[in-house]
């Protein structure tokens, strides 16, 4: 999985890797959903943390404070990383929230902490499409936290 | 069937998928073809013993890819195969450095 990933956020990725890798993505949903404690939604918050980095480093690219105030990391990672890391946690959330999954014993709501995408976030995201369907981004997570019942922070 | 007696095709492949592996185009033509092979492994489930010896090559394969026709083509088959033996490419699925040192509490339960 994380050889696909590396496809699809690749820095120069053609429309038909960008359109295959995604649907490729899609195809492994079992096992997203088998692993989604421990994968999926961790994998997740790192793609929403990841884009909104690259976001507020490309938008402010002159504020040289904000830029130093990054961490090393945050930073190589925003220089490597491409436009389409924006939708990817969009269309792996589709993913694994097409159908409703429901837990052994519904007891506790899932509990996992999740950064607020950033108004950059969707900017730079303003719609993405999978299996021909068009989706706005600011949906799909709404709807997803709301299932996964994902506590933002 | 392919794979249903000794020698199988799919050993074939993985031996000659060693000879050319640094060939992208004729590494391709390979994995088509073992793909092609395992059509309907559904139903006579023939590499069952072996499916963990195959995985692990298609895995290593994929991670030597260059050019991305192979890598739609190794996907394609693996995409396959965890379908006929999900158990193992389970194993192969997990997302590696991203999970280490994570720090999230575990979730208890899921609801809709």
């Amino acid at each position: 999985m994380d050889i696909l990933i590396g496809w699809y956020i690749e820095p120069l990725p053609t429309d038909r890797i960008l359109e295959y890798t995604a649907q490729a993505l899609h195809k492994f949903r079992p096992f997203w959903l088998e692993q989604l404690d421990i994968t999926t939604l961790t994998l997740l918050s790192h793609f929403i943390e990841d884009a909104d980095n690259y976001a507020q480093v490309t938008r402010i690219d002159c504020d040289r404070t904000i830029i130093d105030s990054l961490s090393r990391s945050t930073k190589m990672n925003c220089k490597t990383t491409k436009i389409s890391l924006f939708p990817l946690p969009i269309k792996l959330l589709l993913s694994i929230g097409e159908r409703p999954v429901r837990s052994q014993s519904r007891q506790s709501p899932l509990s996992l902490s999740l950064s607020v995408p950033s108004p950059l976030f969707f900017e730079r995201c303003p719609m993405i499409s999978l299996r021909r369907r068009t989706f706005f981004p600011s949906n799909v997570l709404i709807v997803g936290f709301r299932r996964f019942s994902i506590q933002l922070r | 069937m392919l794979n249903e007696n000794e020698p199988r095709f799919s050993d074939w492949i993985l031996e000659r998928l060693n000879d050319v592996r640094k060939n992208d185009a004729q590494r391709q033509l390979l994995i088509g073809a073992f793909r092609h092979s395992i059509q309907n492994e559904q139903q006579m489930l023939c590499l069952g013993e072996h499916i963990g010896h195959i995985s692990h090559v298609l895995k290593k394969t994929l991670e030597s890819v260059v050019h991305a026709p192979l890598m739609i083509t190794l996907t394609d088959t693996i995409i396959d195969l965890s379908r006929i033996y999900p158990h193992v490419f389970q194993e192969i699925f997990v997302v590696g450095d991203r999970n280490k040192n994570e720090d999230f509490s575990s979730p208890d339960e899921f609801i809709d």
